[in-house]
This record gives structure tokens, sequence and C-alpha cells, in this order.
């Protein structure tokens, strides 16, 4: 018990959560172990944006607990969990879209300051397109660009945990692939454990060490992703 | 629900025949309890009663329009004030010669030197035309306004400033004295109503019973209307307009009718008001007043049909006797009443109950866990922020 | 707070080399004007002395000859018999009071009292001394009034004085009033030549006193078929039309101007309600009794600076200066509690938070009224503040003048503050999604706070103005707030730029449509126009895209 408490990132321990009368998590066991991508899969519907929400105190967890480092988040706001190294990259990207692409950027860099400052040339290597368009307003980027400067945003808050939510979705695959080298380079090179929420399963695959699948609100299956079998997929992701 | 009442549960039902025993009873104490008895009216408590009910109908329109349309207008009190007016300017034609300046013209208009009666005053020596012009003109007014406003998709917040600016401008206008109303003073020294003496004992009966009447006739309408195919698309409007948008009815047409329809039943109200409270003037529509009728309907609880009777009555007690016992501080006292109501009970006095149950209700779920998914409508009446945003 | 400096170390110079000048020639000059009065008197019936007396009097340029004058016409001079003297005193009346003519002293009369009354020539050589006295005033004021009043009688036997005196005005303004004056006197009395080149020139001045004159001229010509008639007819006609073009430009002027200060009073109000209403989705009913708290927290300073310093006192002249500052953060401190207590459990729920501000005003102005009492209170404006500056016929009060000013000056610091700091970064980022800038770390409910509070102290400061050109009383903030939230609502609702133009928009139409159809009908012109506008323009000027509000 203490023993993976000490070597997981991230810890969900039979989390309860939803929306004002309406409970969509119940009893979400999930755990994101250090410098590891873990995919979370599943339908449509079975809470998986709920789950990066509560993760990131965005929806309140009303049981379980959720630990950080070993630290217990439960009643940490959203602003100290993304001052304490969780970055999250929303379904629909959410880029604030009257705001220049630099400003969006900027925003996560007034708070992070220099440890933030110390991504940038980073960020501007992965993605060289926020460079080139750092005066548009974020709101005429086509959608990968929008991914990208998601991304970025989340990186120059210094984290060492990254949430990325459905990242390739409506997006086109060259991007995809740039998308696929920034996860492995974040990886193998700043340690992050990133925990993805994804449809597209050879993505997943390619990128993720662990899965986790989800039903209803429920996990029902987990494991390394070799285990990730054609049986599997067929009972709990195809359409 | 109930075949005999229009009501919906057990509560609701013991406060509407509560409410049928009030109109019918108080009346009847005072034709027939003889004075100085503990059980007599005076005719004085039984024309404050009237005015209560007549306030209850006013919120009553409010909340057909806001706690079902999701339509919060703050210029309710205008369409109050016009049928007021409209009734008023027969009572003022029936004061006769009795007037200051024994003349047939009102006294303002001897006042400011009129020598004639202005071509739209004449029809209203008929106490018929002047009902019929209480039901039309706030009618009108409101047919004017929705149509404009409305076709442009102005809602939520706009449409509420808007009202607000609309009974704004028209309190100006009939502060004018050129406006042939009035002006500061408005209407008042009614003598005659009916040819009756509007001071008589019989008058104050017959005022009663005729706003009990409306109030009654009010609640049957709404509790029809609300379950007719109309009414679920109203409050389809309310949780969501887009969704009844795209589904191929027509908001605008929707929205238009009802807020002419609540426009009518404000000015009924007024008219009835104008002959029990002696007065109008245009303090009747200024902005305040539509904002306090804003506040009887939340108290009472909005999006129920004896949710606004309670809180009308009640905020109006709670007024009438604040303002005597502490005449420094009632408007502090209504305001933190009205300020812990926002927050804390957002279904008013109605809602309390429900409410209470919700609480138990979210303790048990707790151990057993809820069926999921469900967001569907209930008849609880929904949050604001569905209804606006 | 410059600006204040300069204008009150100038107006102090002023009043000192002014007071100064005076005091001094008063002096030397009253002893004299004194005697030769008293001559005059005595020299009664004695053309000759009488005569030498005036010319003496001609030199001396002191304002106890306006007063004599007055005293003599209306038979209040006498002569008392002194037995000791060989010369009788001379007394004046002033109401029951008698002073010695010669000294300035009050006596008192006795019994041998003999009234002494000028004959009609004096009575019309002194009335000429009298009204030319002011043209010779030091005080340039008065010598422009004087100008005015000269030229305006169209007597011609001031004119030699007027030309006379023309060459020695060095100041631009006193040599233009005597120029107009010389022009409009030769009007009536110069011959067929002057009097072209005095229509020609008024008409270049766009004097607007000439006007009338002009007119009358121009009616007196109108069917004269004399050799010069027609040109002169068809120059007046010219003159009086670029006259009237000028006046309309004044007038104009005057228009814009009063609009841009209602604008400006507006853009304070507005600015507040577009930053809490537009940008946070509140609702702010309480909005209009942050402005008040703004009205008395420049009033109890006021008080304060009189029970401290006094009224006249220098350090009296500060307290408004003192006041913004006072009233902007009293302001703030209500919004930053309103929103910390209330506010920010209602956000993205704008109708609920619009009814519980609505609870939060009733109690606020019952406050007021139990403190400060139910009727306005008095705020006077400082030395400085008071009076206007005139500008070829437009007048325009330094309050309004410091208000219009002092508007800029909120719109560009709320500019910079909004895009040049990482606060106002952090509030576009919230404004725009808030969970979203959350999760970068925002802090979002200190932005959410500070940005309320900025909102609502904008509102004090607006409060803080209206004391100077308005009312402070319980309810001074209801008169602004709906027009304010049309401000908001044209504007678009959300962005800032357009609250800025709409609400000096609306304030000029305002102005504008006043005079025309009268203080109400303007108001309810300008509320349906507003309406009318949101047909075409439902988003208002320019639109948002603001989340919270869009459906
Ligand atoms: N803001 C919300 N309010 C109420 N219910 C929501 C909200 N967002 C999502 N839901 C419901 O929660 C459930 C899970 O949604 P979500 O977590 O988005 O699923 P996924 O990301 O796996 O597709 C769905 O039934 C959805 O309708
Ligand atoms: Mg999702």
């Amino acid at each position: 018990m203490n023993d993976t408490a000490s070597t997981a990132k991230l810890q969900l321990k039979s989390i309860d959560a939803g929306y004002d009368e309406s409970l969509i998590l119940r009893g979400v066991d999930i755990e994101v172990p250090q410098s590891q991508v873990v995919s979370l899969l599943g339908r449509n519907g079975v809470g998986k944006t709920t789950a990066l929400r509560t993760i990131m105190g965005i929806v309140k967890a009303t049981s379980g607990v959720i630990s950080f480092d070993a630290e217990p988040l439960n009643s940490v706001s959203t602003e100290k969990r993304a001052r304490g190294g969780i970055a999250y990259v929303p379904q629909g990207r959410d880029i604030f879209s009257n705001l220049s692409v630099w400003e969006n950027l900027k925003v996560s860099l007034t708070i992070h300051k220099k440890a933030g400052l110390a991504h940038l040339d980073e960020v501007f290597e992965l993605f060289p397109v926020l460079k080139d368009m750092r005066n548009r307003k974020g709101g005429v980027l086509s959608g990968g660009q929008q991914q990208q400067l998601a991304i970025g945003r989340a990186l120059l808050t210094n984290p060492s945990l990254l949430l990325l939510d459905e990242p390739t979705e409506g997006i086109q695959p060259s991007i995809i692939d740039q998308i696929e080298d920034a996860i492995i380079y974040l990886k193998e090179k700043h340690k992050m454990s990133i925990l993805l929420v994804e449809q597209y399963l050879d993505f997943a695959k390619a990128v993720s060490d662990r899965f986790y699948i989800m039903e209803r609100g429920s996990v029902v299956e987990n494991g390394s992703i070799d285990e990730l079998t054609d049986e599997i997929i067929a009972k709990y992701l195809s359409v | 629900m109930n075949r005999l009442l229009p009501v919906d549960n057990k509560a609701e039902g013991a406060v509407f025949i509560g409410l049928l025993i009030l109109i019918a009873a108080l009346p009847i104490l005072n034709a027939f309890v003889p004075e100085g008895n503990a059980l007599h009216v005076s005719s004085f408590q039984l024309s404050v009663w009237g005015k209560y009910l007549c306030y209850a109908v006013l919120a009553m329109s409010l909340n057909v329009l806001w706690g079902y349309t999701g339509l919060l207008c703050l210029g309710q009190c205008l369409f109050f004030a016009l049928g007021g007016y409209a009734f008023g300017m027969y009572l003022m034609l029936m004061i006769g010669e009795l007037g200051a300046y024994k003349s047939t013209l009102p006294d303002f208009m001897v006042f400011l030197g009129y020598t004639e009666l202005p071509a739209h005053w004449k029809p209203f020596y008929n106490p018929f035309f002047a009902v019929a012009a209480a039901l039309l003109v706030p009618g009108l007014v409101a047919f004017i306004f929705g149509v404009l406003a409305f076709r442009s998709r102005i809602k939520g917040v706009y449409f509420s400033i808007l009202t607000q600016a609309l009974t704004y401008a028209a309190a100006l206008l009939f502060f004018r004295n050129d406006f042939t109303f009035g002006g500061n003073n408005g209407f008042t020294d009614f003598k005659f109503i009916f040819g009756a003496d509007i001071r008589s004992d019989g008058t104050a009966r017959g005022l009663f019973i005729a706003s009990g009447a409306l109030l009654i006739g009010v609640y049957w309408l709404v509790a029809w209307l609300l379950q007719t195919k109309f009414g679920k698309i109203q409050k389809a409007i309310r949780d969501s307009e887009n969704r009844v948008r795209f589904s191929g009815y027509s908001t605008t047409h929707f929205k238009v009718f009802i807020f002419v329809l609540s426009a009518m039943i404000a000015g009924m109200a007024g008219a009835l008001f104008v002959p029990q409270a002696g007065i109008i003037n245009p303090g009747e529509m200024w902005p305040t007043k539509g904002l306090d009728i804003v506040v009887w309907v939340a108290v009472g609880g909005r999006g129920t049909k004896i949710g606004p009777i309670i809180g009308a009555v009640l905020v109006n007690m709670l007024k009438s006797w604040s303002t005597k016992a502490y005449p420094d501080t009632w408007l502090i006292i209504l305001g933190f009443l009205f300020v812990f109501v926002v927050l804390f009970m957002p279904n008013g006095i109605v809602g309390l109950w429900a409410q209470g149950k919700a609480f138990l209700a979210r303790r048990k779920s707790k151990t057993s866990p809820a069926d999921t998914g469900s967001t569907d409508d209930t008849e609880a009446p929904g949050e604001i922020e569905k209804a606006t945003s | 707070m410059n600006l204040s400096a300069v204008r009150q170390l100038f107006t102090l110079a002023l009043l000192f080399a002014i007071g100064a000048s005076i005091s001094e020639t008063a002096h030397a000059d009253e002893a004299g004007t004194r005697a030769l009065l008293v001559e005059i008197v005595h020299a009664d019936g004695d053309d000759a002395r009488q005569q030498l007396a005036m010319e003496g009097l001609a030199e001396e340029g002191d304002p106890i000859i306006g007063t004599f004058y007055e005293a003599y016409r209306s038979g209040n001079i006498f002569i008392k018999k002194v037995a000791s003297s060989d010369s009788p005193l001379v007394l004046m009346k002033d109401n029951k009071d008698y002073t010695n003519l010669l000294t300035g002293e009050s006596v008192t009369p006795s019994d041998e009292l003999k009234p002494s009354r000028a004959g009609r020539g004096l009575r019309k050589d002194l009335k000429r001394l009298v009204d030319l006295l002011d043209l010779s005033s030091p005080d340039l004021e008065k010598r422009i009034a004087a100008a005015d009043l000269l030229g305006k009688s169209q007597n011609p036997e001031y004119l030699p004085e007027l030309k006379a005196r023309l060459d020695k005005q060095t100041d631009e303004k006193v040599a233009r009033a005597f120029r107009e004056a010389i022009y409009i006197c030769e009007l009536k009395s110069g011959s067929d030549t002057e009097k072209l080149a005095a229509v020609k020139a008024l008409g270049e001045m766009k004097s607007l006193p000439a006007k009338g004159f002009l007119e009358t001229v121009a009616k007196e010509y109108e069917t004269s078929t004399e050799p010069g008639a027609r040109a002169l007819r068809e120059s007046t006609r010219k003159a009086i039309r670029e006259i009237d073009d000028y006046q309309k430009i004044v007038g104009h002027i005057g228009t814009l101007f009063r609009g841009l200060s209602l604008g400006s009073v507006l853009l304070l109000v507005a600015y507040g309600l577009a930053i809490t209403f537009g940008q946070m989705g509140v609702i702010n009913m309480a909005h209009g009794e942050f402005i008040a708290i703004g009205g008395y927290t420049v009033y109890l300073i006021q008080n304060y600076f009189v029970n401290t310093f006094g009224v006249g006192s220098s350090a009296y002249e500060w307290y408004f200066v003192l006041s913004l500052p006072c009233a902007f953060l009293a302001a703030a401190l209500a919004g930053a509690l309103l929103e910390k207590g209330m506010i920010r459990f209602l956000y993205s729920r704008p109708l609920e938070s619009l009814l519980a501000t609505w609870g939060v005003s009733m109690i606020l102005q019952q406050l007021f009224r139990l403190q400060f009492g139910a009727a306005n209170v008095s705020v006077s404006a400082p030395q400085w503040l008071s009076g206007s500056y005139s500008f070829g016929g437009v007048s325009m009060s330094y309050s309004r003048i410091f208000l219009v000013a002092f508007a800029f000056l909120v719109i560009i610091v709320t500019w910079l503050l909004m895009n040049r700091t990482s606060w106002g970064l952090h509030v576009r980022a919230t404004m725009q999604n808030r969970q979203m800038a959350s999760s970068l770390g925002v802090p979002s409910g200190r932005v959410n706070m500070l940005t309320f509070a900025y909102g609502s102290g904008l509102a004090g400061l607006a409060g803080a103005f209206i004391s100077q050109i308005g009312n402070v009383g319980p309810s001074m903030g209801q008169t602004y707030i709906v027009d304010s939230f049309m401000v908001v609502v044209v504007g678009g609702v959300g962005n800032l730029f357009g609250a800025a133009l709409s609400s000096l928009g609306i304030g000029m139409v305002d102005q504008w449509l006043q005079p025309i159809l009268g203080p109400v009908m303007g108001k309810i012109s300008v509320l349906i126009t507003i309406i009318l506008f949101l047909q075409f323009k439902p988003g208002g000027l320019f639109p948002s895209r603001s989340r919270s509000l869009d459906d």
C-alpha cells in the first residue's frame, strides 16, 4: 500500500463524482506511475472527461481519495493543483479565442514565471507554428494549431503530470504525428507522467505504457498496454 | 393532478382552499359581524386585503412570464399602472362637479387651464370601455415591445434591462403635466364607482370579491395553460430555447403571446387596485416597483402556482407591519430578507419543503448510488441559469 | 493632479497681482477724487469752477465716482454747515448712514442739512464720466464689460473715447471688445462708408452681440434706394449669415461639450458596469449605491477639511484632489466585500445576482438615509474647480473640463491595466473561460474580486465627480443606473471600447435632443432610440462572443 503510493504519480481511489444531482463517476480507481504514459479508454459518454475534470478539481469528488505525489488533493483548489504541477489540455482545447497566441502562452508564463520560461524554447521547437503565429488571435487558428497551442500552454506551467483529453480529435495526420513525438519526448526527456484520454486506438497504443478502460462511470479493465487484447477492444471500445 | 382543484399536491391544495375561505370569509365578516366584535373586519381592512389580492394577481402575472418562460420582466409594474390609469380615468370622470374646482373636468385639468376634455378621455365615461382599456392598453404596449424585443432575440438579462428602461421612460412621461394624466399627482379623490359611493362598505365588499374572483380566475387559467401543449412548450423555452427553436416552433410567437397575456393580467390587477387604494400616480411605475414584484415572486417561489400569491401577501404584510414597527429600518429588513432568499432559498417559501427533502435524499444517496445519466426536467422549477444562459 | 496644482498656483498669482495693484493706486486716487467731488458740490452754480474739477476727475479713475453719481442723482448728497470751519461739510447718504464725502468717515447728521442737487448738465457730464470709468479699470474683465455696455448703448458720444483708448489696449481680448463696441456704435451713427466697414468688420469678427444691431441695419436699408444702400444691405446680410453660422458652431460645440461631460459621467459609471456585468456576467444593481459611496466620501472629506482647516484656507482647495483616491478606494472596498460575501456564489447566474444585489441596494440606500438624512447633502466645489473657461462664445465649466479629462484618463489607464499587466491578462482569460484559467493556475477568486473592486471603484469616482456637478443624496446613483445599463448594452456587453463609445454617444445624443425636445422627452427619445437600435444590432456596437451571456 505504502509502496504503491510512493511510486504512483497520481492515484484515484474509489472516486465518486458528478454534476449537480447526477452521479457520473462511481468508485473509479486509477493509478498513473511515475514517468509513464497511461491511456484512459472507453466509449463516448462513459465519464473519461469527467474523470480528468475531477483530477483537475473542476468537478468535485464527492467521495474517495485523489492523491498526487502521495499527497491528498481533494480539498485543494484547481489553481493550486495547476501550480503544483498538474497541467490540463481539455477536450475541445478551450483556447482563449480573444487572446493572441502569445497572450495564451503568457497566461501560463505570468503564473509560473521562470519555471515556465525555461520551457519556452522547447515549446517553440516542438510546435514551431506557435512562434510564427504568435500575434494571431487564438480563435483564428485551425483545430490542429489550437491543439498545439493548448499543449504548449500546458507545458509552460512546468508540469510533472500532464492530462490530455482526446488530443487527436478532429486533427490532420501530420499534426497527430507531431503530438505523438511530443508525448514521447516529454516522457523521455522530462520524465513526465501523462494521463491520456483517447479514442484513436493506434495512437494510444503507440505512446502508452498502461491502459484503463471505463464503462458507465467505472473502470472495468486495466493493465499494461500489451495486455490490451482484441477481445477487450471488441467488448468495450468498438462501436 | 386533482380533477376538482387546479393543484398538484396536498400542500398546494391546502393553501388554495385556505385562500378560498379567506376570500369568502372576509366580506361576510365585514357585512354580518357587528362592529366592535373581535371578528369584525372593517372596510378599511377589507380594502387592505383587497390590495394584497391585487398584488398577488400581479405577482402571478410576472410568474407566468418569469417562472414558466424564464423571461424576467422588470417592468411589470408598468402594465399594472397602465391598467390602473385606464380605470382611474373612468373614476376621475365620475367625480363630476364634486371636485375642488366644481368643474366637470378633472381638477388637474382645470388647474392646467384646459377648457375641454381631451378627445382620448371622452370614451372613459363608459366603465366598460375603461375595463377594456385596462386590458388592451397594457396588452398593446406588451405586444409592440415584445415583437420588437423577441424578434431580435433579446433575452435574458438584456430583456430585463430593456423592460426596466421601458417602465422608466413611461414613468418619466407620466410625470409630465402635459401628458394629460395628472403629472406628478396622478389621480385621486375618487367619489363614485358604477354609481355607488366608493367609500361605502358595499363597494369595499364588491371590490374585494372582484379581486378574489380575479385571483381565482387567473389561478385556474394558469393551471389550465400549464397542462396544455402550450404550457409544455413554454417550460421548454425556459429550459432550452434553442432546442425548442430547432424542433420547429417559433419561440417568438410564444413569447409575444405570453408577454401580452401577462401584461393583460397585470393590467386587470391594476384596474382593481386603484379604486381600493384610492390613488394612482407615476410612482407606481417607477423601476423600483418592478423589482418589488420580482421580490414577491422570488420569496414565494417562482415557477410554482401558489408561490407568487404567498410571496405577494407575506411580503406586503411584512412591509406594512415593519413600516410601522421599524420605520427606519424596514428597508434594511426587506433587503436582508431578499438577499437571504436568493442565496439560500432559490425556490422560495414553497420550495422549502422540497429543499428539505432533497437535502435528506442527498444524504441517503451517498450510501445507495442513484440512477445516472438522467438530467430530465422535473416539475420543480429549474435553476435560473438554465432559464437564461 | 498636476493640472490642479498649476491651476491653483495660477489663480493665486493672479489674485495677488490684482489685489496689489488695486490697493496701491486706490489709496492715492481716492483721496484726490473725494476732494474733487467735494469741490464740485461746493462749486454748485459756478460753471467754470465745476468744469475745472470735472477735468481733474476725468484723470482720476476711482470707483467712488460711481457711488457719488448715484447719490447725487437721487438726492442723497447733503451740505452741512459747520460753525468752526469756513467751508461746510459734504455728506453722502447711503440708506440711513451718512458719511463725510471728503474723508469717508461716518458722521452723525444734524438738522441743518441742506440737500444739494446737480443740474442737468452736470449730471450728464458725471454720467459720462462714470460710464467711461470702467473703460480704464485695471480689471480687464471690467474693461471688457464696460466696452460691451457702451457699444450696446450705441451712443455716439462715447465713440471718440473708445477710439482714443483703443490703441492703449495691449490685451487681445480687450482690444477686440473695444473694436466691437466702436463698430456697433458706428452702425447707428456712422456715415455710409463707415457703416459698410463696420458691418464687414463685425461679420469677420463673428460678433455675436452685434447680430441684433445688424438686423436693425438690414431692416433700415431694406427698402432704401439710396446709392450705397444696396452694397450695405448685401454686406449686412452676409455678416448676419456669417455670425449665424458661427453661432450655430458655437451652439454645437457647447452641446458637444455638455454631451461629452454627461458622457464622461456615464462612462465612469458604465465602465464599472461593463466590467462587472459585461465581463463577469454579474448584474450589480447596487452599482448605483457605489456611486453614492463615492459622493458621500467627498462630502465627508470636505467636512473634515472645513472643520480642520476652514473654508477659505489653501489646504481646503486640495480636498477634492484627496477625495478622488478616497472615493475610489471606499467604493472599491465595498465592491470587494460584496464580491467576497455574495457575488462569488452567483457567478454565471446573472438573474440571481441581479436580485440579490437589488436587496443590497435597498439596504445601502436606507443606510445612507439613516446616516446622512434623506435630503441631498451639500458639497461645494473648491475655488479652482468653480468658474468656467470661455473661448469664442463657448463657456465650459472647469469642473466639467476636469471631468472629461479624467474620463479619458480612466479609459487609458483601464486599457493599460487590461492589456499591459498580468493582472489584466488574467482578467481577460478568466472572463473568457474561468475554468481554463484556473486550470492554468490563475487565481480566479482573487482576480474576480479585484476586477469587481476596480469596477466598483470607478463608480465611486463617478460619484465624486457627480458631487461637483450634481447632487449627493441617498438615491443619487439611481439617476444614472438605467442609462448606464443602456450604455453597456449598446456598447456590446463585455466590450470596454464599445462602452466608451456608447457612453459618449448617448451623452451627446441626450444633450443634443434635450434643447429640441425638452429634458423628459429627450430622455424618452434616447431610450426609444436605443431600443430601436438594438433591433438592428441586438448584440450592441461590438457584439461579444462571451460565453456567459450567450445562449
Ligand atoms: N456539464 C455537465 N453537466 C451535466 N452532465 C454532464 C456534463 N458534462 C457531461 N455530463 C454527462 O456526464 C456523462 C459523462 O460525460 P463525459 O465525462 O464527457 O464522457 P466522455 O468524456 O467519456 O465522453 C455523460 O452522460 C454526460 O451527459
Ligand atoms: Mg470526453
